[in-house]
């Protein structure tokens, strides 16, 4: 046998290749923004003292977990609209489905982030004068955004791999895109191999950012040295280049 | 709104039952490969020599930043056509799956040996035993009895997983849904059917690991 791999053919359709990785961008994008927003109100929802809003909240997060994304796109595009009559595009289906269920597993970010930032802020805020609004905005809301935040960098590279999903109903992106360019030059093998750098460059990039943030965000003892930026950088992003996360 | 057509659901059952046997086979046989996989991954990982721990490194970035359905369709279209090799759906599927679960686990037990103190290792070693039993009596049922929900989420996630073997055209729960939502033009009723039973065997599977985690707790 012997195969010479041409790469050739996929550089000629490199358009086609980026084409679909833009669209992977903005599918993965647009929905982790709607994801964050859904995340913050089902976080609040589940810490609220209204116990319906509670249960809901649970309920949401259990059930979202539990749901496999790629029966959930399938039954979202196929079902929904049949039952409802409600139509939707193949990216709109796929954005819906991956805010819905980022949004579960961002909210218990979120709450975990605003949980952990201790009692007695919020006491002293009190105890200071602020009013509930305020002790919110100004003292926990900014340490919980800096707890937050590199999970949720981390979260991103997981909802753009699950993007992938997404080529099932038939959106051009990255997955599909590349079904097409190897059908059109009968070279799948470059094609999905280039494919599939693309994922892996993409996600250990975002993955290094997500571990590069929490070590510049974490906060500080004011009378601890200093750890000055470029010794952190170093340490995390070359040290450590991928951090454990924890969602599947 | 139209009425749930349960009786076809029901007609479907022994084929919709027989794909769910294929699902957990898929799973269950990429998880049990996944484990022993992971091991040596996560042993090379904790290596003294530099190359081995280099390699492990590079495979779990490589495996855990790769989409699982990039992963079989460049294995299966791709692979199979440059190399010549023939593989069967199925096995295309538990290859795929156990390389990707061995990534997972191999990061699974390395957290589970870190979270056991310094001390236990140096009290072994101090009783003389050899650097063999020291992982084997000592490090590794400590290490999984801290591991195990986290692998019992691991076991969660390839069932959901092998839902994507269903690109390759495994008659597995995913692939026999979309078949008879052909068939019977009733999508919402099969592919609700699905989404129930997947989520089923993950809430029983969570179930079943809670117990066995509080049987061999301490």
């Amino acid at each position: 046998m012997g195969y010479t791999p041409d790469f050739e053919p996929v550089w000629r359709r490199a358009d086609l290749l980026l084409e679909g990785l833009a669209m992977t961008f903005v599918l993965a994008i647009v929905a982790m923004a709607c994801a964050i927003v859904l995340g913050l109100v089902i976080a609040v929802g589940q810490m609220s003292s209204v116990r319906v809003a509670r249960r809901l909240a649970t309920g949401y997060v259990q059930l979202a977990r539990g749901t496999p994304l790629y029966v959930y796109i399938f039954w979202v595009y196929y079902s929904l609209g049949s039952a409802t009559g409600i139509l939707l595009t193949p990216f709109q289906a796929g954005v819906f489905c991956l805010a819905t269920l980022y949004g579960a597993y961002l909210a218990e970010i979120d709450r975990g982030a605003l949980q952990s930032v201790q009692r007695e802020q919020r006491e002293a805020a009190v105890a200071l004068g602020l009013t509930a609004w305020q002790s919110f905005r100004d003292i926990v809301a900014p340490q919980a955004v800096r707890i937050a935040i590199p999970p949720t960098t981390n979260m991103f590279a997981m909802l753009f791999m699950d993007t992938s999903l997404v080529s099932a109903i038939g959106a051009l992106e990255l997955i599909r895109v590349a079904r097409i360019g190897s059908s059109e030059t009968f070279r799948p093998f470059e094609f999905y191999t280039v494919m599939g750098l693309i994922y892996v460059v993409v996600v250990l990039v975002v993955s290094a950012l997500s571990a590069w943030l929490e070590r510049v965000l974490r906060y500080e003892d004011p009378q601890a040295p200093q750890r000055s930026f470029r010794e952190a950088f170093l340490k995390r992003v070359l040290r450590k280049p991928f951090s454990a996360s924890t969602s599947r | 709104m139209v009425e749930f057509q349960l009786d076809t659901v029901v007609a479907s059952g022994p084929r919709i039952m027989a794909a769910l046997g294929l699902t957990i086979y898929i799973s269950t046989v990429s998880m049990l490969f996944g484990l022993a996989v992971g091991l040596v991954v996560s042993l090379l990982r904790g290596s003294g020599f530099q190359p081995f721990r280099l390699l492990a490194v590079t495979y779990i970035s490589i495996f855990r930043g790769l989409p699982l359905i990039a992963f079989l369709i460049w294995l299966y279209f791709g692979v199979t056509v440059a190399f010549n090799i023939q593989l069967s759906p199925i096995t295309a599927g538990i290859v795929v799956l156990t390389i990707q679960s061995s990534a997972y686990l191999a990061e699974i037990y390395r957290s589970g040996m870190e979270a056991i103190p310094h001390t236990q290792r140096q009290a072994a070693v101090a009783l003389g035993l050899s650097p063999v039993r020291v992982f084997t009596d000592v490090q590794f049922p400590q290490a999984v009895r801290i591991a195990l929900p986290a692998i019992g989420n691991e076991y969660i996630g390839l069932v959901k997983g092998s839902a994507l073997v269903s690109v390759l055209g495994v008659a597995e729960l995913m692939r026999t849904s979309q078949q008879l939502v052909q068939f019977y033009q009733l999508p919402f009723e099969f592919f609700t059917t699905a989404a129930v039973l997947y989520v089923a065997v993950g809430v029983g599977l969570g179930r079943l690991f809670r117990i066995v985690e509080k049987r061999i707790r301490y």
